[in-house]
Parts: structure tokens; C-alpha cells; sequence
């Protein structure tokens, strides 16, 4: 550029071609929006009807449920299980977390994005496996033992196929290490294989961790809390499977099913009920009236038009057999 | 192309209703835009690329936060703003100007590669100015997003945004002539 002084009109004239280098090719742009459009069509989003309401369309009343499921696991200091983005096999979100993952893994595109999403996932692995592990399988009812098992051996797997996809990787990237002379590019790809040497190094340790020490003490909190929310999902079937159906009409997942708590409740157990449990149903009782209570209003400004009842289907009771046992 | 507010938040509306087409739409005429955005922050097309993706899925999934009120312009702005801060949180950014010294088959190669280096040194004293200057020129002038889309993404008000903007190219104008 020559040696002047810019006025403020020569700047932003130049700042404004500037910004003209960095375009989206319409090649690229199409290749985008037709995988964006794929996943978008693939992945329902709760819609919103307003001014018609179907007052015998109870999966309305259902709708905040699901939120205060998350609030009761937080509550009950299920650690990060209520949050999609770590949730761990066998919690009700987990099918949701996996979705999103395969989301992500489809829409990425450069070779280093790739890289850094995957390590981001092994993390979470080695997270589920180590939660997994938390639990004694000896205070399991025998088929719980078995859903834990398989639960485990799962991860363990997950995890196997993670190392493979680490060493893949780094393996794409030494090749292509060994053919670039490009110092910048140089950097970048060595700096994917350290990373994934580093993921690598670690899992097998954890791998081998597992096995020395298997089974370990599960923290006394953690198994209380799992029981905790078992019992509330078996003295509440019918709730449980709205918000099973909710799910899995909304994200087109089937959600794995949470055994019931083989050990009777104790007259005494309802003295044991955290707080939070109390104010969920409060908040629940709250939330129905007020759905009610607009649903009367906008029927009576004519917002509401009568419709035909719809049949849902009856909820199957659990046939699980609870036997007390004898002391 | 000038875009208006309330046709993109129409599409909004709809595409809060289920309608994939509508989102579609808003791809079209938001996709340039935030991916200049990012481009001109990441300086790599391809990382650029997957942050463009990244952004508009996030939107996607979470169309039922977005209210009606707000501009879904800035608001998907935001969305690409916090892409760009779980980047540099997980991944060191590259230094690659490629695209700065990209020469399309064409054209001029005298005329385009004096432009793409007055660019790339325009793109560099930019980069070195401190981070508010950096937003506002940027996103005035690279997104040419009005002062009122500007505050609502950086909570400033419009009066401090004009002064920052002047105060930006005044540092740039010196940080040129330094480099002279």
C-alpha cells in the first residue's frame, strides 16, 4: 500500500473489499444446506399450535414434564445425568445425547474439526464408563445385574471402538504428515496426532484400570439417588410413560426402560422424601390448573373450537412382580 | 442483498411451527453472512465451513428459545458468536491466509493481487486492534449489520457503538500508518 493517510471513506471503502475475500463458494454453500436440510428433516421440533386447543389433548398437560423430570434428577444430585449433553447409558436422555453426536459427526467437515469433535467424544466415553462403574452390582435386583452388565459391556465396547477411531486418525494424519511440506499445514496435522497419541495413551490406561479393579465400591450417594429416582418412576407408571411417549414421539427414539425398585417402600420412606420431590408435585398440580384455567378462558373468548375426542392408546401397566422380602 | 427484518422474522415464525422450508430459506439468506463472520475470525474456509453448519443446526434445535420480539438475525449472530468462543476454547486457530491470496481463474491477476494484499494487510491491522474495535468495525462493515442489530449483540448502546466505531478506524488508520 502506498505511504497516505486514509480518511475515514477510503477505510471503510477498504474494509468493506476486505471483507469481500472471505466468500461461501455456492458449491460449498449447496453441499451445506443439503446436509443441514437432511439432519433438520431427520430431527422433529416441538411445534406450536396457537389459537386451537384440543382441551382433551392431555399430552399438553404432559408437556412440562419433562423439565421437571430433569429438575427432580438435579434435585436429587443426579450429577450431570439430567443434562443431554452428558448423560450416561441407561439414563432417560441418553438415546437423546447419542442422536445429537450423530448429528454432529454428519454435519462436520474439515479433516481437524473431525479430530477435535472425536476427542470430545472419547472424553464423554471414558465419563460413562467411569458412572457405570459407580454402581454395585451386588445390591442389584439379578435383572437390573444383567442390564448393568450389558450396559457395561457396551461401554467397554464404545470405548474399544473409540481407541480404533483415535488410531485411525492418527494413523490418516501421519500419511498425510509424510506428504505435505507446507510448514503451517506441517503444524497443523502434527498437532492432530499428538492430540489423538494423548487420547490413546489414555484410554488403553483406563482399559487397563477396569480391569485390575473390577468391580469397585459404588459411592453410597450415587446408588441412593439411582434408587430414589426408581422408586418415584414405579409409584408413578403412568407418568413415566407419558413422558416415554413424549420422548420418543418428539426425538423418534426408543427409551430404554428403568427396572422398578425391588425393595418395598417403608411406612417410613415417605418421611425420606427430599423437598424437591414435594414441590414437584406441587408444581405439577399448579402447572395442570393453569393449563386448565387458560384452556376455560380462550374456550370462553371463542379462541377454542370443540373437537373430536381422540383415542390414545390405554398405557400398559409394568408387569414386573415386587416381592418383599423376608427378614 | 439488503434483507428485511420482519421477512426473517416470518421465516422464524414458521420455521418455529415445523416448517423445514422456511428454515431453508433463512439458510439462503443468512448462510453468506455468518459464515463471512466466521471466516474472517478463524481465517481457515474450512473450519469456517463447519462452524456455518454448527450454527444453523444449533439454530434449528433451538428455535422454540427464540422470541418473536427480537431479531432472529442477531439472534443467530449470537449463536455464531458462542460457535466461535467453544472453538478457541477446544482448538488453537490457525493461522491460514489462503483465502486472503485466493485468485478466482478470471480475473486481473495484477489488479486482484494488489487487492488481496492491501487485504490481508488490512485483515492483519484489524486483527491487532483491541477486541470491541475489532466487533464493531467487523460486524458493521464486514456483516453491515445496522448500530441497533450491533446492540443487541453486544449489549452496548448505539451512541457508545458510534463512538467506538470511530475510535476503531482511528486506531486502524494509525496501525496502517505504522506499518507503513
Amino acid at each position: 500500500m502506498s505511504n497516505k493517510r486514509f480518511t475515514d471513506v477510503e477505510l471503510i471503502k477498504r474494509l468493506e473489499r476486505a471483507g469481500q475475500v472471505f466468500r461461501l463458494d455456492e458449491s460449498d454453500k449447496g453441499a451445506i444446506k443439503a446436509e443441514l436440510m437432511t439432519v433438520i428433516k431427520s430431527t422433529p421440533t416441538r411445534t406450536y399450535h396457537q389459537g386451537r386447543v384440543n382441551i382433551f389433548n392431555h399430552r399438553r398437560l404432559t408437556m412440562p414434564i419433562i423439565p421437571m423430570i430433569l429438575a427432580l434428577v438435579i434435585a436429587l444430585g443426579g450429577s450431570t445425568a439430567a443434562l443431554a449433553d452428558a448423560a450416561k447409558p441407561g439414563d432417560m436422555l441418553y438415546p437423546i445425547d447419542q442422536l445429537v453426536e450423530q448429528l454432529q459427526e454428519k454435519l462436520t467437515f474439515s479433516e481437524q474439526a473431525k479430530a477435535g469433535l472425536f476427542a470430545l467424544f472419547s472424553e464423554e466415553r471414558a465419563d460413562e464408563l467411569g458412572a457405570l462403574l459407580a454402581l454395585d452390582a451386588d445390591q442389584l435386583s439379578e435383572k437390573m445385574r444383567e442390564n448393568w452388565e450389558a450396559h457395561k459391556e457396551h461401554a467397554i465396547e464404545r470405548l474399544a471402538i473409540s481407541i480404533e477411531k483415535a488410531e485411525a486418525i492418527r494413523d490418516y494424519f501421519e500419511a498425510k504428515l509424510s506428504e505435505t511440506t507446507d510448514e503451517a499445514t506441517l503444524k497443523v496435522y502434527q498437532m492432530v496426532i499428538d492430540r489423538m497419541d494423548e487420547i490413546i495413551t489414555r484410554r488403553e490406561l483406563k482399559v487397563d484400570d477396569i480391569d485390575k479393579h473390577f468391580p469397585p465400591t459404588p459411592p453410597a450417594q450415587s446408588q441412593e439417588v439411582r434408587n430414589q429416582i426408581r422408586t418415584f418412576m414405579t409409584n408413578n407408571v403412568e407418568l413415566f410413560q407419558q413422558v416415554q411417549q413424549e420422548v420418543e414421539s418428539q426425538f423418534g427414539v426408543t427409551v430404554p426402560a428403568i427396572a422398578p425398585n425391588p425393595y418395598p417402600i417403608k411406612p417410613e420412606f415417605d418421611e425420606q422424601i427430599p423437598d424437591a420431590w414435594r414441590q414437584l408435585e406441587q408444581e405439577m398440580a399448579r402447572q395442570r390448573e393453569e393449563i386448565a384455567k387458560q384452556i376455560r378462558a380462550k374456550f370462553e373468548n371463542g379462541e377454542v373450537e370443540w373437537k373430536q375426542e381422540e383415542k390414545y392408546p390405554t398405557p400398559q401397566p409394568m408387569t414386573t412382580t415386587v416381592t418383599a422380602p423376608t427378614n | 442483498m439488503s434483507l428485511s427484518v420482519s421477512k426473517l422474522n416470518q421465516l422464524a415464525e414458521q420455521a418455529q411451527s415445523g416448517n423445514t422450508d422456511a428454515f431453508g430459506q433463512i439458510f439462503d439468506l443468512l448462510s453468506d453472512n455468518i459464515y463471512k463472520f466466521l471466516a474472517f475470525r478463524v481465517k481457515d474456509p474450512e473450519i469456517a465451513k463447519d462452524l456455518t453448519s454448527q450454527t444453523f443446526l444449533e439454530a434449528w434445535q433451538s428455535l422454540k428459545r427464540y422470541n418473536a420480539n427480537r431479531s432472529f438475525k442477531t439472534w443467530i449472530f449470537s449463536i455464531a458468536r458462542y460457535k466461535l468462543i467453544d472453538h478457541y476454547r477446544s482448538f488453537k486457530p490457525q493461522v491460514s491466509l489462503d483465502a486472503v491470496t485466493d485468485i478466482p481463474d478470471d480475473t486481473d491477476i495484477g489488479v486482484e493481487t494488489a487487492n488481496a494484499l492491501e487485504s490481508y494487510a488490512i485483515i492483519d491491522a484489524l486483527n491487532h486492534l483491541p477486541e470491541m474495535y475489532q466487533t464493531v468495525l467487523k460486524l458493521k462493515l464486514i456483516e453491515q449489520l445496522e448500530y441497533s442489530e450491533i446492540s443487541d449483540i453486544t449489549g452496548k448502546t448505539e451512541n457508545n457503538l458510534r463512538v467506538i466505531f470511530k475510535r476503531g478506524l482511528d486506531h486502524l488508520r494509525e496501525t496502517l500508518l505504522d506499518e507503513q
